[in-house]
């Protein structure tokens, strides 16, 4: 039986061409208590990095440089296994409802406009890590003794 | 009296290359500063730049004249395709292809051949087949009986149904982003009909999907000089013109223009070898005479990649073929000249092309002609030709050093220190025989204007039918402004 | 994309050194002329021609080496500036995060703040609102940034101003407006342009006030008053976003309000969906002036729904003796009812304008089954060939007509 992990040693991958914006949030989460927490401004980094690190949730900007969001979902869904849940929570200044929609149907499992509120981001991450731990434990627990998962 | 002539002459090439260069140094300060500086601000990077493009723009039909290009046909079109813009259409023109390049388009495409609701707003070569891309929406190929580049797009604009369009050719790459910013100042300005964009040599530049990735300085030295060329001629020669609200030609460059406005003004010209440039010229006169408000302008945004030549072969014909467009449309517009019902464009630009642009070649080469001459025959001191000669050269480098410090400082685009001090030496390399070669291409062109008129070289021109429909009421854009332009 | 430093020493630079040649040129041909009276290479000129020569020679082995320097420069600057970057948004976050109860770690501790730095709190509030937001502009505030921008907003140096507007935009500071809104009178199109954009955005965060005198009363004062062109003001419109509903309203029931305005205000209640605004934006309808009457129309195709009181005048206007009119009103009129619209849209199946003739088949095909009939039977029989080849093409693009029928309808091969 797999002790429940806390929320806050979850693995958590910032993947942002600004580098502001991605101390900021190293700084949200550090004041909230994750201790776990990698980050990119070179989306091209993003597979070897995920390979490495096994985040359980990736903050995405959409509007990056060279590769944009879209595309890094795309290289991250052809990584992960089909039962894997990856929670990727998208954060764009972007407000277009057709946006939405296409990350959204794209794999990302929530969306967050900037300018962000720091409460409600938190919250949300919460959610999903919450929803993420809970898939794991649900699947080591289908596994039957003795075979590896 | 011979010696009279040729001292007066030499009297007159050192006016003309002081006036040259002083207007040259003047044209590179303004563009720089008027249109780079100011630029470089106003499209800065930034969310408001984003906000902005998600709505504010018009959407654009690229026209892509094709003639036997079935190697690289299908990679072009692919890429297009994939540009980042978010509206637009392409419309490929066969130009009477004898070879795949139609059979090649309609495999990797789905193409359906379907009847098409044409309009018919230009006369053009009769078009055989219209078809349509399955897989892809927004591509239309025609298949045409050859008539020419400027009958196929013409033939294009005939199909085309945005309020802007662009030519490019085959083997160009676009920047979507900088197409936007460009689509963005046809909202912004309901005058302008027309905006000239910077290209950039693709040679050796990494690309991926579609989008320039990282530009590398070629290996080649050849394309390294036309790197340099490049640049000068647009961030100074052209910002400064823009500046002065005289932009007389976005030849060779990639432009983008309203389309009712080149309707207007009749469409592209068939039978001449450099039709872009001619429009242009048309659409000034167009519009002055018209007494109407226009704005024509240069952006120093690179909207466009395009290989350039790598051989002095391809290199020769293209500045040959170059040349001999800028005379033919100087000709066909030769009423212009020191007109003043053209205002600042007949008094100003149009001699300035004419006394040093299209004949420059032909005076530099009777310089150095008469400069050897001259020693032999005794009446020129050694040690003037030669300070003279050097001076020319010099100056030539300054001019050109000034390019390479505008990629330096404010594009970066070749940011390793290699590449910087290669384009360094390539601006002094570049006057010490490339300079002189190219200037005795295009005196020799000049030669030949007359004997090659509407020629490419390889290409021959068959009889052009207009069409059996005639022309309907003035067209429309779905999108119409209060000043009807 | 651009870099924008080091350009000014530049081009300072380049302006010098050309200047000089000029001189030098100038001065060239005049004693050559006064030379050859006496004969064709006389000395003193050779003599200018080499100094020029030397000076010219020089100009380039330093312009050489100014940019090959550089080059170390601004990598060891580029790479200094990173690390300032850092450390301010460390700091700034900080504050933001914990309030500004304690100093903290002020790199530089300086009254005014370095470039670096402003960049940096910027950023910061693109991303993050509320409390934290909030924050960061009072640091903004305090440390008299805004008040340092305005400055150079108003000062006489264009590529200063022009940054400075830039900022404020970016800042979206409410004690910046006015002075925007001033600069929308300034006598450089790119002022009065960016100036427009980023008084937009700053109207879009700041809290509504009631009141002749308010912030959205100057605004819509400020706009009728100045000269720009209509795509910025519609720029400016649209980056009002959620704020733009109330001005939008104020302006389309202004009697007095200049045909140029209106249009604009049309185009920008269509384009920001103010699917609540169908009425007002209906009463153009009737309007003496062609485009507006087809920039309602326009505006109400992209509502997606024409209001009652506009049925009558949409009908209508798809017979307007203007064709732009006519293409308008015949798109919009796809969104009405079948009964009503089918009778007026078929006839022009075989207008003599290319464009109605396909915003006709496009919007009876939208009308349901009876308008797809409608045009299938166009497709087969209709008299007029163009009408039939429009029919046909609108049945493929909405899908209701295979490529291989379509070819035999119109007996392609």
């Amino acid at each position: 039986m797999l002790a429940t992990p806390r929320l806050t040693d979850a693995r958590i991958l910032v993947v942002d061409d600004e580098r502001v914006n991605v101390v900021l949030l190293e700084r949200i989460l550090e004041q909230d208590g994750y201790r776990n927490v990698k980050s990119l401004t070179d989306p091209s980094e993003v597979v070897a990095l995920y390979d490495q690190f096994e985040p359980d949730l990736v903050l995405l900007d959409l509007h990056m440089p060279k590769l944009d969001g879209f595309a890094v979902m795309k290289l991250l869904e052809d990584r992960i296994s089909s039962d894997t849940f990856l929670p990727i929570l998208i954060l764009t200044a972007d407000i277009r409802p057709e946006i939405k929609r296409r990350a959204l149907s794209a794999g990302a499992k929530d969306f967050v406009t900037k300018p962000f509120d720091r409460t409600e981001v938190l919250l949300r991450i919460q959610n999903l890590l919450e929803t993420r731990f809970l898939h794991l434990r649900m699947r080591h627990d289908a596994v039957p003794e003795g075979q590896a998962t | 009296m011979w010696r009279t002539l040729l001292t007066g002459y030499q009297y007159v090439l050192l006016v003309y290359f002081s006036s040259l260069n002083i207007l040259y140094a003047l044209f590179s300060c303004i563009g720089l500063r008027a249109i780079v500086v100011v630029f470089a601000r106003e499209f800065s990077q930034g969310s408001l730049r984003d906000l902005l493009e998600r709505d504010v723009y018009k959407p654009v039909s690229i026209l892509v004249p094709a003639h036997n290009e079935e190697v690289s046909i299908v990679g072009s079109v692919q890429s297009l395709l994939n540009l980042q813009f978010p509206e637009f259409e392409i419309v490929v023109v066969s130009d009477g292809s004898e070879d795949e390049t139609m059979e090649r388009l309609i495999e990797a495409f789905a193409l359906a051949e379907l009847p098409w609701a044409t309009r018919q707003d230009l006369p053009s070569a009769h078009v055989r087949r219209t078809f349509r891309s399955l897989t892809h929406p927004n591509l239309i190929v025609v298949d045409k009986e050859a008539g020419g580049k400027a009958d196929s797009l013409n033939a294009g604009l005939n199909m085309a149904r945005y309020p802007l369009f662009a030519a490019v050719d085959a083997d160009s790459l676009l920047d979507g982003e900088a197409i936007l910013r460009a689509s963005r100042l046809f909202v912004e300005d309901e005058t302008l009909i027309g905006v000239g964009g910077t290209i950039r040599p693709l040679n050796a530049a990494v690309v991926e999907d579609g989008r320039v990735i990282e530009a590398k300085i070629p290996k080649h030295w050849l394309e390294r000089f036309q790197i340099l060329e490049y640049a000068r001629a647009f961030f100074t020669g052209r910002a400064g013109w823009s500046h002065f609200k005289s932009l007389l030609i976005i030849s060779g460059a990639f432009g983008l223009f309203r389309r009712t406005a080149v309707l207007e003004a009749g469409g592209f010209l068939v039978g001449t070898v450099a039709e872009d440039m001619e429009l242009v010229v048309r659409l000034h006169k167009h519009f002055l005479s018209e007494g109407k408000p226009y704005n024509i302008r240069f952006t120093p945004d690179p909207i466009c990649w395009s290989e350039v030549p790598s051989d002095l072969g391809t290199l020769r014909r293209q500045r040959n073929r170059w040349h001999r467009g800028l005379w033919e449309t100087l000709w066909t517009h030769k009423d212009m000249l020191f007109n003043p019902r053209y205002g600042r464009l007949g008094m100003v630009a149009v001699p300035y092309f004419w006394i040093f642009e299209a004949l420059a070649p032909v005076i530099e080469i009777s310089g150095y002609v008469l400069v050897v001459i001259g020693m032999f025959a005794g009446f020129v001191s050694p040690r003037f030709a030669i300070l003279f000669v050097v001076l020319a050269i010099l100056y030539g480098m300054l001019a050109s050093q000034l390019a390479a410090g505008i990629e330096t400082f404010l594009s970066n685009r070749y940011p390793r220190l290699r590449d910087r001090a290669i384009l360094l030496l390539a601006a002094f390399l570049e006057f010490v025989g490339y300079r002189q070669f190219l200037a005795i291409e295009r005196t020799i062109a000049t030669v030949q204007v007359p004997f090659k008129r509407g020629q490419w070289g390889k290409m021959h021109r068959k009889g052009i039918r207009s069409s059996t429909e005639a022309p309907s009421p003035a067209d429309l854009e779905e999108e119409r402004t209060p000043a009807g332009v | 994309m651009w870099r924008r430093y080091g350009d000014a020493a530049y081009t300072l630079m380049t302006l010098a050194i050309f200047g000089f040649e000029t001189i030098a040129l100038g001065a060239l041909s005049l004693s050559f002329l006064l030379g050859s009276a006496s004969g064709i290479a006389s000395t003193p000129v050779e003599g200018i021609l080499l100094g020029i020569v030397i000076s010219t020679a020089s100009a380039l082995a330093l312009l050489g080496l100014y940019l090959l320097s550089y080059h170390f420069i601004s990598n060891m600057r580029d790479r200094w500036q990173a690390d300032q970057l850092d450390q301010w948004t460390e700091w700034w976050v900080g504050l933001a995060l914990t309030g500004p109860g304690e100093p903290g770690v002020n790199p530089g501790n300086r009254r005014r703040l370095p470039r670096v730095a402003v960049h940096s709190v910027l950023s910061l509030l693109e991303a993050v609102k509320g409390e934290e937001g909030d924050r960061l502009k009072e640091a903004l505030a305090s440390h008299g940034v805004d008040s340092w921008f305005l400055r150079r907003a108003r000062s006489g140096h264009l590529t200063a101003k022009l940054d400075a507007i830039e900022n404020l935009g970016k800042a979206r500071l409410p004690q910046s407006f006015d002075h925007l809104l001033d600069l929308l009178h300034n006598a450089k199109p790119v002022v009065r342009r960016m100036s427009a954009r980023a008084a937009g955005v700053t109207l879009a965060v700041m809290p509504p006030e009631p009141g002749p005198d308010s912030p959205h009363a100057r605004f819509i004062h400020a706009i009728k008053h100045a000269d720009l062109q209509p795509g910025v003001v519609q720029e400016s419109l649209l980056l009002l976003e959620t704020r733009a509903g109330p001005i939008l309203r104020e302006l389309l029931a202004d009697p007095d309000l200049s045909d140029t305005l209106r249009w604009v205000a049309l185009e920008t209640v269509g384009r920001l969906g103010l699917a609540d605004m169908a009425d007002e934006a209906a009463a153009s309808s009737n309007h003496p002036d062609p485009e507006l009457r087809a920039a309602t129309f326009r505006c109400l195709r992209r509502l997606g729904s024409v209001p009652e009181t506009a049925e009558g005048p949409l009908l209508a206007a798809v017979d307007d003796e203007v064709d732009f009119v006519r293409v308008q009103a015949a798109h919009a009129a796809g969104f009405l009812s079948a009964e009503a619209a089918l009778p007026r849209l078929e006839p022009h199946l075989e207008d003599t304008s290319w464009w109605v003739r396909r915003a006709a088949a496009a919007s009876l095909a939208r009308l349901g089954e009876i308008g797809v009939a409608t045009v299938r039977r166009a497709a087969e029989s209709h008299p007029d060939k163009a009408a039939r080849e429009m029919a046909v093409q609108i049945l493929l693009e909405a899908d209701e007509l295979t490529p291989a029928a379509a070819r035999l309808a119109t007996g392609v091969a």
